[in-house]
């Protein structure tokens, strides 16, 4: 069940009527029922599969609250980690692994025997997995009182509007509020409001419309000139933050109709001044989890300069990893890390120098539009019977792209349009909202700013707004 | 009393708004850079709308920014004009025909028309007549006006879809009826260019929710939708006559006739009515009817929901059920050897230009 479809707008008319009746332990039972029915839309049988991991980290967190040594309490987290790292390994990576060791053979000229499994990918077992475990590491850390009813647990791993593309939920800031009696206020119901409908703007005007030209022009990356690649990557860019950002805001959005808050994703990734700065304003969340449960759980930059790079450079690349099963998104993650790597020895640079604001938004857009290039090339094509991953010559053929002219043409027009007549309205009214209160929206403005602002969203999703039901590219990961 | 008050300003607010999205969508509409909504003409004898001759833009269905504008000519058939002194071959149908969404070259018409005269030597233009909401009375009446009026065509292909089953011959009574919303409608446009692109779209909403519960609630499915031979027959027993007068009137006019049955999304009731047509005009060389069936778009060998919904995913423009280009262009390949077989050689068709 897709959020920009009516079924998922029925799904959730039925789900408020049902909840705005109940009383909280009830609309617990209903939501955790909903969000089964949600998740079991894609493929009821990986239910046991989010209901396995669901009681292993409940039973895991209770014991740990129970054990009175250390040691027992690391025993409890590790059958925790290892049950939950060993799901996503097999269902996510195996294949992955097992063909890079099949290539590595062959490429050392052994005859490798190809061996690799028919697994279907869980939908967003990376979320889940990362959610639940921030639970079981948080009561280990003793940041958080295991829960003792199931039901609120289940309810927090698989609450529907966070479970299928996040944002990655913190068991410290969201548990309670399950436990606890929530209100419906009028001023959630219109941030709630605000906040789905600004999303399906992003997602069906700006994502979709971009998508066509940025699907049609990467796949023939080998045609394209200099002007015509480069803007390509710019629209993707575009793309994917407003894909991503579009359904977290329609997560927040049905959350607080709920009278949940949930965490927020992204803060105008582009205005990031370094790449530091980037990732506490992209897919925060997880950049978030990455920092508190792996980087400073190997050592974060406790033991000296050397042990901090190397810190970074695993945390980003587990980070490229967690997105996918592939290369482009190690080597997206090994960027990253360089990047960060690259700024703090900037930092440590005594003769550096003051960088305007607006070079060091440039240049780091521009940063992120290499990235973005190794994480779009994904291209996979059928020689001799066997899929070979041709993701690297890709990323070659848009780096040649300038030799092959730099001539303004039609296709650089196009995509032009497409962004003057999507991003640019999207920028003037991110430019309007408050960033410290995005959720609000533009509720701090003049009534009068509001509702053209509101009319003219509402307006661009009606006229411009794809409806095919395309789904969302995160929900991949 | 606070929830009271404070609802009455939200109800005031979503009013201001309401009003605020209309003056919006008005201006915008009004831009002159800003693609227009095709305009459709009544007509008494149809009891339906026609696209009106020389009008460009966009019409039916859900459409993004990227949907491109339709051209009609001004004899009211898609494309350029025509110059009549060349060949023509007329080919009637419904929407699927007319192909909203797609460009105008994109038409299978189109590329029939450019692929023809390729293989003839000689130009050779396929008629585009086909219009939303025409089933085959429709048709019928178009393949009379056209005789009339046009030279005669080297054939007549009769686009079939057991979709155009919801598209019958208006009765009497309902001509007083259309009058009157055709001149509501046509008030309406004279106000406003963006109400009708609206309804139009409110329109498209319930055909997506109708799809969308179809199979769970068992809602009526829309037209192109997967449906049972039993379907097929009581569409042939509605229309068996109208498709037998299209077949006299141009065979008299020794005019051959291609009967192109739609059943790319591999329905059994487009076989079923493709079998009906056969049996019906067996003995007759001058009329032919082939199927155009989930082999020809490769997708035969998947299961029943699978074909449907990679037909779907694949083959359309997403919840709006129209052919997207892709399909367009495999309707052109599967239909141009047939017509090149049918009419008249105007040089050896093995003679290709390099």
């Amino acid at each position: 069940m897709v959020f920009n479809t009516w079924l998922y707008f029925f799904f959730l008319a039925i789900v408020l009527a049902l909840y705005v009746n109940l009383h909280r332990s009830a609309q617990n039972t209903m939501l955790l029922c909903a969000s089964c029915f949600f998740y079991g839309w894609w493929d009821w049988r990986f239910l046991f599969l989010v209901g396995f991991t669901t009681t292993i980290d409940y039973w895991a967190g209770l014991k740990m609250e129970d054990a009175s040594e250390p040691a027992k309490r690391k025993r409890f987290l590790l059958v925790s980690l290892i049950s939950n790292l060993a799901m996503l390994g097999f269902f996510k990576y195996f294949n992955f692994f097992t063909d890079s060791f099949n290539a590595l053979l062959t490429s050392l000229g052994l005859n490798a025997r190809y061996w690799r499994m028919d697994i279907i990918l869980p939908v967003a077992i990376s979320f889940y997995t990362f959610h639940a475990l921030s639970y079981t590491i948080d009561v280990y850390r003793g940041n958080l009182r295991a829960a003792r009813s199931f039901k609120d647990f289940a309810l927090f791993v698989m609450f529907f509007p966070q479970l299928v593309a996040g944002p990655i939920g913190r068991a410290t800031h969201q548990l309670p509020q399950y436990f606890g009696k929530r209100q419906i206020t009028l001023e959630g119901v219109r941030e709630g409001m605000w906040l789905i409908l600004w999303g399906l703007f992003k997602k069906v005007c700006v994502a979709d419309n971009l998508a066509r030209l940025v699907d049609q022009n990467f796949s023939r990356s080998g045609e394209l000139n200099g002007p015509v690649a480069y803007l390509t990557v710019v629209a993707f860019a575009y793309q994917i933050y407003c894909d991503f950002s579009g359904y977290t805001d329609i997560a927040r959005g049905t959350a607080k109709l709920m009278g949940f808050d949930i965490l927020e994703n992204f803060r105008r990734p582009y205005a990031a001044i370094n790449p530091q700065d980037f990732w506490r304003r992209w897919h925060i969340s997880l950049s978030r989890w990455l920092r508190d449960y792996l980087y400073i759980s190997l050592g974060g930059n406790r033991f000296g300069r050397l042990f901090t790079y190397r810190n970074m450079m695993i945390t980003m690349i587990l980070g490229g990893l967690w997105h996918g099963a592939a290369w482009n998104f190690v080597w997206w993650g090994v960027y990253h890390g360089l990047l960060l790597v690259g700024y703090q020895l900037w930092l440590q640079w005594p003769n550096r120098w003051q960088v305007p604001r607006i070079v060091a938004i440039v240049t780091m857009f521009h940063l992120t539009l290499f990235g973005w290039l190794l994480f779009r090339c994904t291209r996979h094509e059928l020689v001799e019977g066997v899929w070979v991953d041709q993701s690297f010559q890709q990323i070659l053929e848009f780096l040649a792209a300038p030799a092959r002219g730099l001539s303004w043409s039609g296709d650089a027009t196009e995509i032009v349009a497409a962004l003057a007549l999507f991003v640019l309205p999207l920028l003037a009214i991110e430019r309007l909202i408050d960033p410290k209160r995005e959720d609000r929206g533009l509720y701090d403005r003049s009534t009068w700013v509001l509702i053209l602002v509101l009319a003219a969203v509402a307006f661009f999703i009606v006229r411009y707004g794809v409806q095919n039901a395309s789904a969302f590219i995160y929900f991949q990961f | 009393m606070d929830w009271v008050a404070a609802l009455r300003r939200f109800t005031w607010f979503l009013l201001l708004t309401c009003v605020v999205f209309l003056l919006v969508g008005e201006l915008w509409f009004r831009l002159p850079w800003t693609t227009k909504l095709v305009l459709w003409e009544f007509d008494e004898e149809l009891i339906s709308r026609l696209a009106a001759p020389q009008s460009r833009g966009i019409g039916l269905g859900n459409f993004s920014a990227l949907s491109p504008p339709m051209t009609i000519n001004r004899d009211g058939f898609r494309n350029d004009e025509i110059d009549w002194t060349l060949p023509t071959v007329l080919a009637v149908g419904s929407s699927e025909l007319l192909g909203p969404g797609v460009e105008d070259n994109e038409v299978w018409t189109a590329i029939a028309s450019e692929r023809l005269s390729h293989a003839r030597g000689r130009k050779t233009i396929v008629v585009n007549a086909g219009s939303g909401g025409y089933g085959p009375y429709h048709h019928s009446v178009q393949v009379h006006r056209f005789f009339e009026k046009y030279p005669r065509p080297l054939l007549v292909l009769v686009r079939v879809s057991v979709g155009d089953r919801y598209f019958v011959r208006p009765q009497a009574a309902e001509l007083a009826v259309a009058r009157n919303r055709n001149a509501l409608s046509t008030q309406i446009k004279r106000y406003s260019e963006f109400l009708p692109f609206l309804a139009n779209k409110i329109r498209a909403q319930i055909v997506a929710i109708q799809e969308t519960f179809a199979e769970i609630l068992g809602v009526k499915p829309s037209a192109g939708a997967h449906e049972s031979p039993a379907v097929a027959d009581a569409m042939w027993q509605a229309n068996v006559g109208f498709w037998r007068d299209i077949a006299v009137h141009a065979t008299s006019s020794r005019v051959p006739i291609l009967f192109f049955v739609d059943g790319a999304d591999g329905s059994a009731s487009a076989e079923r009515l493709a079998e009906l047509l056969s049996q019906e005009f067996r003995n007759r060389g001058d009329v032919s009817v082939v199927l155009f069936g989930a082999r020809d778009i490769g997708l035969s060998t998947h299961d029943d929901t699978t074909r449907r919904r990679l037909y779907r995913e694949q083959f359309t423009l997403g919840y709006d059920p129209h052919a997207n280009v892709r399909l367009h262009r495999l309707e052109a390949e599967f239909l141009t050897p047939l017509l090149i077989n049918r009419l008249p050689s105007a040089r050896p068709l093995s003679v290709s230009t390099p």
